[in-house]
């Protein structure tokens, strides 16, 4: 044997060197197949809660809000979400090529592959509905979350730009309800000329998204009334005032 | 049983007759079977990291000591559907980098002329060119073999894993980490590399 592999044996018998056990690798690989799993699980979730915040989204509404249709896209993105899926892709495609043979898949590939499951994985959630309690605990459960959430809702409660989102909290005549907005101010909408959009229940505690204007203080005259669907991710209203409390309009 | 796993008690030809992934498993079970792994291997990556690195062999025996302890450490890392031999390359290049960083070592020009596999990557890069008439042969040499010292790192290895070490992209994908399609993509970039070099030291006619 030659002088070099004489003296790596020698030092692999001086120093005490054995090989790293099989199952430490074995568990480095279920660690890395465990995350990459995960990473797809959570990008299939927030994919799925984009959907959702998509499907729900009252178009309409936003055009009124924004002027152009490119406008509502931008505004109503969920940023956030975006980011962490984006996160999400990248973390994945870190796990894969610290697997044995992930680096054989080239960067592009694996986030067009990413994108594509994330979507049809996303859309299952989204079909079967996972993604809503997730989004409800973390309403419920995590502030800053839930802020950030109404933040997102704040445009749809502009009726100096003729939009306004509430609850109807009492139907005063076939022509005029009482609203209660997401900012829980009160508003006397007059409904006599307006058009409805789709079929939904009108009675009190429906969420409607209305477009308009206002008349005068408190006062919205709605051109469209249609049903809110985003409230209902959102936490409940307060309850509506007993009705001898309410104030009456002018 | 035991005898049968004891080197000692086996023939030196029926050892080497034996396939690279049976060391692997025979090492796992007896220390003395990874000096013919190590025999086997160590001409091979010492010519390597001298022509990747430019490094005295002194310290390429450093070089070789670490990486040959790593991959005995990973033995059981091994994975068979891999060629021992890229393995056994990858552990070795990046063991290469991590001496060159250490000792903050600037790499310099790594290729004897002499050597048969050498000529190759010559060969192959002269033919990228279109050589002017009035360089001498041994001076063309000479210049393509600066011109090759001056090539970023990146397309320096990759050329010499693919022209010197004649492995196929495969293999290469395998020791670099990288994709096969970026394999060839690199290759083709260093030789563009190469021929602006040229062009900079007149070796263009």
């Amino acid at each position: 044997m030659t002088k070099l592999s004489s003296s790596i044996i020698e030092r692999l018998k001086n120093e005490n060197v054995t090989p790293k056990p099989r199952w430490y690798f074995v568990s480095i690989k279920g660690g890395l197949v465990a995350t990459f799993i995960v990473s797809i699980i959570l990008g299939s979730l927030g994919v799925a809660i984009v959907i959702r915040h998509f499907a729900l989204t009252d178009w309409e509404m936003a055009h009124q809000f924004s002027g152009s249709h490119i406008r509502s896209f931008f505004l109503i993105l969920p940023y956030l979400w975006l980011i962490f899926i984006g996160f999400i892709i990248l973390l994945s495609e870190l796990v894969l090529k610290h697997t044995k043979t992930g680096y054989r898949v080239s960067s592009w590939k694996f986030v067009t592959l990413s994108i594509a499951l994330s979507i049809f994985f996303g859309g299952v959630c989204y079909l079967m509905e996972i993604d809503e309690p997730i989004e409800q605990g973390l309403r419920s459960n995590f502030g800053p979350y839930d802020q950030w959430r109404n933040w997102e809702n704040e445009i749809f409660i502009s009726p100096e730009r003729g939009v306004l989102a509430g609850r109807i909290v009492a139907i005063n005549s076939k022509k005029e309800w009482m609203v209660i907005d997401l900012r829980n101010e009160e508003w006397f909408v007059d409904i006599s000329g307006a058009t409805m959009k789709g079929k939904f229940p009108i009675r009190v505690g429906v969420p409607v998204g209305l477009i308009g204007r206002i008349t005068s203080l408190n006062h919205f005259e709605a051109d469209r009334v249609g049903p809110w669907k985003m409230v209902i991710l959102g936490p409940p209203l307060p309850p509506p005032p007993p009705r001898n409390l309410m104030p009456r309009p002018e | 049983m035991v005898l049968r796993l004891n080197p000692r008690f086996i023939r030196m030809d029926e050892i080497e007759k034996k396939s690279d992934a049976e060391l692997v498993s025979l090492a796992l079970k007896n220390q003395l079977f990874f000096e013919h792994l190590v025999h086997r291997y160590e001409k091979k990556l010492a010519r390597y990291v001298r022509r990747f690195s430019g490094l005295e062999n002194e310290s390429i025996e450093d070089v070789l000591q670490e990486a040959f302890i790593k991959i005995y450490v990973n033995l059981n890392d091994y994975d068979s559907s891999y060629t021992f031999s890229s393995w056994a390359y990858r552990i070795t290049h990046n063991e290469t980098i991590n001496y060159l960083r250490k000792n903050k070592k600037n790499v310099v020009v790594p290729l004897e002329t002499e050597d048969e596999e050498s000529k190759n990557l010559i060969g192959v890069l002269k033919s990228e060119i279109d050589v002017a008439e009035d360089v001498s042969r041994k001076d063309l040499i000479e210049r393509i073999r600066t011109a090759i010292g001056l090539l970023p790192d990146k397309y320096r290895e990759i050329l010499i894993l693919r022209y010197v070490e004649d492995m196929d992209y495969r293999d290469i994908s395998d020791v670099l980490r990288m994709p096969m399609g970026t394999v060839a993509t690199t290759i083709n970039r260093a030789k563009e590399k190469f021929r602006q070099i040229a062009e900079k030291m007149h070796l263009n006619a």
